[in-house]
């Protein structure tokens, strides 16, 4: 605390820039998440598609929320 | 000289499957073939979540010729969800227990409710991956082959198949107390494909899986007898 107290920086700024990064790469995983979603549904169709897709569309939006929450909150 | 190429046995009349010609095809035979495909009837369920579906309506799977018809839909029985539903109860309570510690004091009140939406979110994304792998990794048993799709991980599909009549051998596998219970097991079929061994794992009713096979081996033997094959 105090190593980091003497050069001016909080400890908490590298707590942050760590966030982000993990959020930056869950974003992309969540794209990867509508790929295979895509993929799959493209294999087999059962009637269920559609909700399927909006729950990975859902689930990268909650993503980018969060990384934005992380942005302007933290 | 006798032409022992030339067989004494009377071939089948065309079109008719219950021709008792056919080794295997007497009437009591056909009967009881007939009363094992209605109890599978009764088995079967017609909705996009189920297990095992017996001519299921609406499905359709990637390479699918024009005249197949799908006979069975299989995934693995419901109760294997079991472990991931109660790892995602333990671990949607989990950041309940983690507040009493005092772990986490010296972090503002923002990171901590950052970390609650960072954690809930990895949460869904762990339910909806657990989901995908049991709802999209099944197997399908068509009028011509047999076809198994898995998904091994999220971006590498694998989707095996062989026709009815390379299958050679079906072995059903129940194995410990709670498959013999709630009866799901293994059917392992070796074919004389490339892949030599299919397995369908942890599905409802293996018996009349292995049965529902038997009955298509049959149906394509008497197809090749009558020289109706695809």
């Amino acid at each position: 605390m105090d190593l980091f107290g003497s050069f001016g920086v909080s400890p908490l700024i590298f707590l942050k820039i760590a966030i982000i990064i993990f959020m930056v790469l869950y974003c992309v995983f969540g794209i990867v998440l509508i790929r295979q979603v895509k993929l799959m549904t493209e294999t087999l169709e059962v009637g269920f598609e559609k909700i399927v897709t909006y729950a990975s569309y859902l689930h990268m939006v909650a993503s980018v929320l969060t990384l934005a929450a992380a942005i302007v909150l933290l | 000289m006798p032409n022992v190429f030339v067989s004494n046995r009377k071939m089948p009349i065309k079109g008719d499957m219950r021709n008792e010609n056919i080794p295997g095809n007497s009437p009591q035979n056909i009967k009881s073939r007939t009363e094992d495909l209605e109890n599978i009837k009764k088995l079967s369920r017609n909705h996009p979540l189920t297990s095992f579906c017996y001519y299921p309506e609406n499905v359709k799977f990637v390479n699918e010729d024009t005249e197949e018809k799908i006979i069975l839909l299989l995934r693995r029985h419901q109760i294997t969800n079991i472990k991931w539903v109660l790892m995602t109860i333990i671990l949607i309570v989990l950041p309940a227990f983690l507040s009493v510690m005092p772990f986490f004091d010296f972090l503002p009140y923002e990171y901590l409710f950052v970390g609650g939406m960072i954690w809930y979110l990895a949460v869904s994304a762990f339910v909806f991956e657990q989901f995908l792998g049991w709802f999209f990794n099944v197997n399908i048993i068509t009028d011509e082959r047999i076809i198994e799709v898995d998904f091994v991980n999220l971006i590498y599909r694998e989707m095996t198949d062989a026709n009815i009549d390379q299958i050679q051998d079906v072995t059903v596998q129940v194995a410990g107390a709670i498959e013999t219970s709630l009866n799901f097991g293994d059917v392992v079929i070796q074919t004389a494909a490339e892949i030599p061994m299919i397995t369908f794992e942890t599905i409802p009713n293996p018996d009349a899986v292995a049965k529902v096979l038997r009955e298509l081996r049959i149906e394509e033997e008497i197809e090749k007898l009558e020289g109706r094959v695809r």
